[in-house]
């Protein structure tokens, strides 16, 4: 009210002695401006304890200068160290302050703020007619002066302040040092705020981190792995839950142990990959069990153990973690299976020799039966020539006929070609089980030189049947020798058994070398197989055709040879069209190169 | 077929035996044939003949053997014979119930005469013996001196 009062007398005292007057209004307003600033410097000091962020503080702090009427206009804009824009604020400023902020934000400057962002201290532009012309906010310092200053605190830049004043105040000393103490007040508060910030994003990391880690020792801890962190004198530092209830001991008993110790074992364990690994500083591991480690009792069980080191930023190893597993029971398992094996592989073998034992014995028997019965036939000759010299009754002649001509015939035959069979079947069983026993020699094989081999010995069935067989250039592959042709000659043996009634027989080899195998393909145009069959084809003694010649054990051979090559066979077929064998023959490891054929 | 020439069968099967003596009489073979029944009474024959006969050299002998024989075996027998100067000379005719390959071919390589195997084809197996006879007729050495 007071200031209001004389504010009201103040023209008519100007009226009565203009100069005075003036001087002493100046002086006044003078004052009056001073207290305003630094008025509003209280209430900026409030607002920084308030202000959340940069951008609140900035616009606040304009507000309350030209709200307490500290200055006509102010602005502020923040930047980062490169000086681009990252908070502006600004008020009584207008429309054009928009203008402003336009140009701002494409990164470019206006003048006060480009002397001020790179000059220390507080600047001031009383001819702002000239100077700011080409500032969008001429207008609004037309008739005033610029105050310009750079907030800085502690080295660092935040930005800048320009506030518009009366041309009379902008030079004045005082003036000059409240603006200054704003400009270090406000650029103080900034510090603070980035250095609040920082230590919250810091508190936050923090946070995470070891929320982070929280979560990872709990993962640990709820592996049915036992873990374990040691230092480098090899003792416990810290243990998961595994492992303190497998050894039913509290972390703070385990800390500061040799793990040994914690076992109850007298040294070190064989082959310890934590000392492997302190030693090395290399990852290590090993399978620990009552028999390779002299010192374990059998109720210890088995364990894997794999051992990691830590180490600091340099490389150097600061610790290692040990992970271990009980394998006990897969220990265990792996025994029986391996004792399997074995009583498997003796069984095989015994099986063998029965086979091989009963085929060979049972041939004896048959040799007689067969030779014998050739001998009846001989001695039924014999009879019918003297039947036929002595004279005998016609009746009798006749019912002794009919017993020489046909019931003795007839059961002989029966004899004759059920023997013959029982031969055939056991030549086979006998082939299958010398298969069994013989021993591969693996050498690389010409597989063109191989083929014609083969070819050559089926020719006169080939040239009979007037077959064309076209083989192409093949791969070579790693086999036995004898046994890779029986397996060719098989399936080409088959081809030409079943060769089409009604069209010229042919028959295509060729092979295609792939990434880990050989593939042979013979390809014949023959009666094919029904898709009922071909899985059964290479069972023993499987005859597609009852009444064809063969035992029925080819194709069980090949398969036999392949399986033991650890080579695979597969068949394609459609009925009356043709069928496909497709043979893989493995490569990897035996350093086969397709191209190179042995001399 | 010299008749001198004594064929002497080793062949533990009675049957078998019965059958390779009728088929070589069909055939028209008519020389001594002694049968042994197995490995052992073999060598007993073989070294036993080989001292008392010794003078007479006209007697020769043709061995028609029987791998799978109790006591001693076949190849145990040809094994003796190859490996005894004087006997080494005698044709060996080995007749087996298998066709092994490898069993063929250790006869083979222990110096058997000829490989024949069961159930016998007569045909080969006589015109196998009357080569054999004819090539003992021809050098004439039986070769039991």
């Amino acid at each position: 009210m007071k200031t209001s009062k004389s504010k009201e007398e103040r023209p008519i005292e100007r009226h009565d002695n203009a100069g005075e007057i003036s001087q002493s209004r100046n002086a006044h307003e003078r004052l009056r401006h001073l207290n305003n600033v630094l008025q509003a410097l209280r209430k900026i000091n409030h607002l920084i304890i308030g202000a959340a962020s940069p951008k609140e503080l900035i616009s606040g702090a304009c507000q309350i200068l030209v709200q307490t009427r500290g200055y006509h206009t102010v602005w502020i804009a923040l930047s980062d160290d490169r000086g681009h824009l990252k908070n502006l604020a600004g008020e009584a400023l207008g429309k054009e302050f928009a203008q402003l902020q336009e140009k701002l934000e494409k990164g470019e400057k206006v003048h006060c703020q480009h002397i001020a962002f790179n000059n220390p201290g507080v600047h001031i532009i009383t001819d702002t007619d000239k100077t700011c012309s080409k500032c969008p906010l001429a207008l609004a310092y037309y008739d005033r002066a610029a105050l310009v200053g750079r907030l800085e605190f502690n080295k660092m830049r935040y930005g800048t302040i320009t506030v518009s004043t009366s041309k009379y105040l902008a030079n004045d000393e005082e003036e000059n040092a409240l603006f200054e103490e704003l400009t270090n007040v406000l650029a103080y508060a900034l510090y603070n705020m980035e250095a609040e910030t920082r230590r919250k994003e810091k508190e936050t990391a923090l946070l995470e981190k070891q929320a982070d880690l929280k979560s990872k020792v709990q993962m640990l801890n709820q592996v049915p792995v036992l873990v374990a962190h040691h230092d480098l004198n090899h003792r416990i530092v810290w243990a998961n839950q595994q492992y303190l209830k497998t050894t039913n001991q509290s972390l703070e008993k385990l800390k500061g142990n040799k793990c040994w110790e914690v076992w109850n074992l007298s040294k070190p364990c064989k082959n310890c990959p934590v000392i492997q690994t302190l030693q090395s500083g290399e990852p290590r591991e090993h399978i620990m069990t009552p028999e390779t480690q002299p010192n374990w009792s059998e109720s210890q069980g088995s364990w894997l153990s794999r051992s990691i080191p830590i180490k600091d930023p340099q490389g150097k190893i600061i610790g290692v973690i040990e992970t271990a597993v009980d394998i006990t029971k897969r220990v265990e398992d792996e025994k029986k299976l391996n004792q399997l094996y074995l009583e498997l592989k003796a069984k095989n073998k015994e099986l063998e020799q029965v086979l091989y034992t009963t085929s060979h014995d049972l041939r004896s028997p048959l040799v007689n039966i067969q030779g014998f019965t050739r001998e009846l036939e001989a001695s039924l000759k014999e009879l019918e020539d003297v039947l036929k010299e002595k004279g005998m009754p016609p009746d009798l002649q006749k019912k002794i006929a009919a017993i020489l001509d046909d019931d003795i015939p007839e059961s002989l035959k029966y004899i004759i070609s059920s023997s013959e069979k029982m031969d055939s079947l056991l030549s086979g069983l006998l082939s299958l089980s010398r298969l069994g026993k013989q021993k591969l020699i693996r050498r690389k094989l010409n597989m063109n030189r191989l083929l014609k081999e083969v070819i050559a010995e089926l020719s006169f069935r080939i040239k009979k049947q007037a077959v064309h067989i076209e083989v192409s250039d093949l791969a070579p592959c790693k086999g036995d020798k004898s046994q890779i042709s029986r397996v060719f000659a098989n399936l080409l043996s088959n081809a030409l058994k079943f060769t089409p009634p009604d069209r010229a027989g042919e028959i295509k080899v060729y092979s295609q070398a792939e990434n880990e195998e050989v593939l042979y393909f013979i390809e014949d145009n023959g009666m094919g197989i029904s898709p009922k069959h071909q899985q059964k084809i290479f069972e023993i003694f499987y005859k597609l055709n009852p009444s064809s010649p063969g035992q029925g054990l080819g194709l069980t051979i090949v398969k036999q040879i392949l399986d033991k090559h650890g080579a695979n066979i597969r068949v394609e077929s459609t009925e009356g069209k043709g069928t496909r064998f497709i043979i893989g023959f493995p490569t990897s490891g035996k350093n086969i190169n397709p191209k190179s054929h042995e001399k | 077929m010299k008749n001198e020439v004594t064929i002497v069968l080793a062949e533990d099967n009675e049957g078998h035996a019965t059958l390779i003596r009728k088929n070589l009489k069909r055939s028209g073979i008519r020389n001594t044939i002694v049968h042994l029944k197995d490995g052992q009474e073999t060598m007993d024959f073989l070294f036993h003949h080989s001292k008392t006969e010794k003078a007479n050299d006209e007697n020769s002998i043709l061995l028609l053997l029987d791998i799978k024989m109790p006591r001693v075996d076949g190849i145990e027998v040809l094994k003796k014979v190859k490996n005894d100067p004087e006997l080494r000379r005698i044709p060996v005719i080995m007749i087996t119930t298998t066709d092994d390959p490898r069993e063929v071919e250790t006869c083979h390589d222990l110096g058997c005469s000829n490989y024949i195997t069961k159930p016998v084809n007569y045909e080969k197996f006589v015109s196998a013996i009357r080569q054999l006879g004819l090539f003992l007729l021809v050098i004439e050495v039986p070769s039991i001196d």
